[in-house]
């Protein structure tokens, strides 16, 4: 079985269906684009994966069928191993970047509060490691974050607050990312950057899924499209050819646009 | 008057004294709103009850010779079941008593007022478990009235002293938790964004118990020394003091942890001032409209943020 998979996923918003008996495969060192008009429920799939949202049918199973995430609280899919950033960046703004980071790190620590009072041993080199692999993850994007590491996270530029919502999805050690429109709002050269940082997380060993309208995104780093719309998939494979079917056309174009 | 400046510097150790342990008390209203949104109506008698478990641990030691332990050790004796008392009582007036009403989804006011039932119901199992007479605090047997310190022409007692280094110490141990460990920065991502808290794989129940536990605990520790510093106790005591440690978090900026330390030492301190310069029956109304007038000029508080970005939670 694959990484993540999704079967007959459908999620009921009162009367409107956002998403509709999808099914969906995330194979182990992919990266999967999911793409579709505005509405057309990709986000909602993202809520759906990381226990946002309770499906209302359908069933999703990831680490290759071993475990079911519909039931499970958002932190225990995390504990699994599947991290998300948000299209509207969701930083803990009051907290330093590199804080924002170590509070990733906490779910794969075992720091109670009583190992907490009492300060053990075992405690101070479990919070050495998550320094350090903060300042490693910081590092994940050159100078870019790691200079910045004890301001707060609310002065940072955009660009960056997308970089450090990566660094710290990265650090509750996920072997799923999904990122939600990762590229929106940067210009042309960091774009290019990100897709590089993005190629070089999955060759780290992290499968990706990721929202993008930047076709040149998805066009770049993704090896497989899924394209929706209400809910439904509508096409899926390569990129030219998702591009190039008549449902995909339609969707984005409307209708007379599709048939022409 | 100038009697009036003489008993000055004393009124003023005294207002600090005061005022730290309103701090305290005030920390578990701040905390608990800061993650939850909502006050903890029951925190007064949360603190109501650390003071008689720090008074049966007295009774006790009394009873038994103090057991031929030296006196010093008689007030962690006291504090500390005091405060793992106050703190499971509030981790479990959380799970049973607001748990249930916000996961099914009920308004702020639901919790709001199952706190303020749990706090008659704290109220009413005191007075018949213990009886409606208050009980006395040998304070004078753990420090003797004779033990006085001469700072600046003012006769401290030990006890005053002994008040400010405790819940200052209590109040550092707290900041140094919440702005250094795991367990505080969890509770900051909570307080911030509890669903992106959740994604990020911080147990968020888990941390909200955490912050009961903590709020409580420093509510118990109030408790053990309001009951020393006035030598009696009872099961209403929880009522007034709850209200001003309420009003110093709200002074401060309710939701913000240094906002209630602040509040409660300008509390104290002006408390003071208002027993030293007019009738004191004026105390509580030179309180109270010290917080109208801040609420007036700056309505979140002297430390509050504005809340309104975070309540897309």
């Amino acid at each position: 079985m694959a990484l993540l998979e999704a079967e007959r996923l459908t999620k009921d918003f009162g009367g409107l269906r956002a998403v509709d008996d999808l099914g969906l495969q995330v194979q182990e060192g992919e990266i999967v684009g999911l793409i579709g008009p505005n509405g057309s429920g990709k986000t909602t799939v993202f809520n759906l994966i990381t226990g946002i949202y309770p499906a209302t049918a359908g069933r999703i199973s990831f680490d290759h069928g071993r475990r079911e995430l519909v039931g499970l609280a958002a932190h225990r899919i995390t504990g699994l191993g599947i991290a998300r950033t948000f299209q509207n960046q969701r930083l803990f703004n009051q907290m330093t970047v590199a804080e924002n980071v170590l509070v990733g790190t906490h779910c794969r620590t075992r720091a109670g509060i009583a190992t907490v009072l009492l300060s053990t041993p075992g405690s101070r080199a479990e919070r050495r490691r998550a320094e350090a692999r903060a300042s490693e993850l910081l590092g994940l994007f050159g100078d870019r974050l790691l200079p910045r590491a004890a301001r707060p996270a609310w002065t940072l530029s955009y660009a960056n607050r997308r970089r450090l919502e990566i660094a710290r999805a990265l650090a509750t050690e996920p072997r799923l990312l999904l990122l939600d429109e990762p590229a929106a709002g940067m210009n042309p050269t960091e774009t290019r950057e990100l897709m590089r940082d993005i190629q070089r997380i999955r060759d780290g060993g992290v499968t990706i899924l990721l929202i993008e309208h930047d076709m040149g995104v998805v066009r770049g780093i993704c090896q497989r499209v899924v394209a929706l719309d209400h809910g439904t998939k509508i096409a899926e494979g390569p990129f030219e050819e998702v591009r190039q079917s008549p449902a995909v056309l339609e969707a984005y174009l409307g209708r007379r646009a599709g048939r022409a | 008057m100038a009697d009036v400046l003489a008993i000055l510097p004393q009124q003023l150790v005294f207002g600090l004294a005061l005022g730290t342990v309103y701090g305290l008390v005030a920390l578990g209203y701040t905390m608990v709103y800061g993650i939850l949104f909502m006050i903890n109506f029951a925190h007064g008698e949360i603190f109501m009850i650390g003071a008689y478990v720090g008074w049966w641990v007295l009774a006790g030691l009394l009873q038994a010779q103090m057991g031929g332990l030296h006196p010093a050790w008689v007030l962690p004796l006291m504090l500390l079941p005091a405060m793992l008392f106050a703190g499971a009582l509030g981790v479990g007036l959380e799970r049973f008593a607001y748990r249930p009403l916000y996961l099914r989804g009920a308004t702020r006011l639901g919790p709001l007022i199952s706190a303020i039932g749990a706090s008659i119901f704290l109220q009413n199992a005191v007075m018949l478990t213990q009886g409606a007479r208050m009980k006395v605090y040998m304070t004078s047997l753990l420090f003797p009235r004779g033990w006085r310190v001469q700072i600046a022409g003012a006769s401290i007692s030990a006890l005053v002293i002994v008040m400010i280094v405790v819940a200052g110490l209590m109040m550092w141990g707290l900041h140094l938790l919440v702005q250094r460990t795991p367990l505080g920065r969890s509770i900051r991502a909570v307080a911030e964004d509890r669903e992106m808290a959740a994604i990020m794989g911080v147990n968020v129940r888990r941390v909200v118990a955490a912050t009961f536990f903590l709020g409580s605990a420093l509510g118990g520790a109030g408790g053990v020394l309001v009951g020393l510093y006035y030598t009696q106790i009872d099961f209403f005591m929880g009522y007034s003091a709850g209200l001003k440690a309420f009003t110093a978090a709200v002074l401060g900026g309710i939701g913000n942890i240094r906002g209630a330390m602040l509040g409660g030492l300008i509390l104290g301190l002006v408390e003071s001032l208002a027993v030293t310069f007019m009738n004191p029956a004026y105390k509580d109304v030179v309180a109270f409209a010290l917080l109208i007038l801040v609420l007036v000029f700056r309505p979140t508080g002297l430390l509050g943020e504005h809340v309104a970005e975070r309540e897309k939670v």
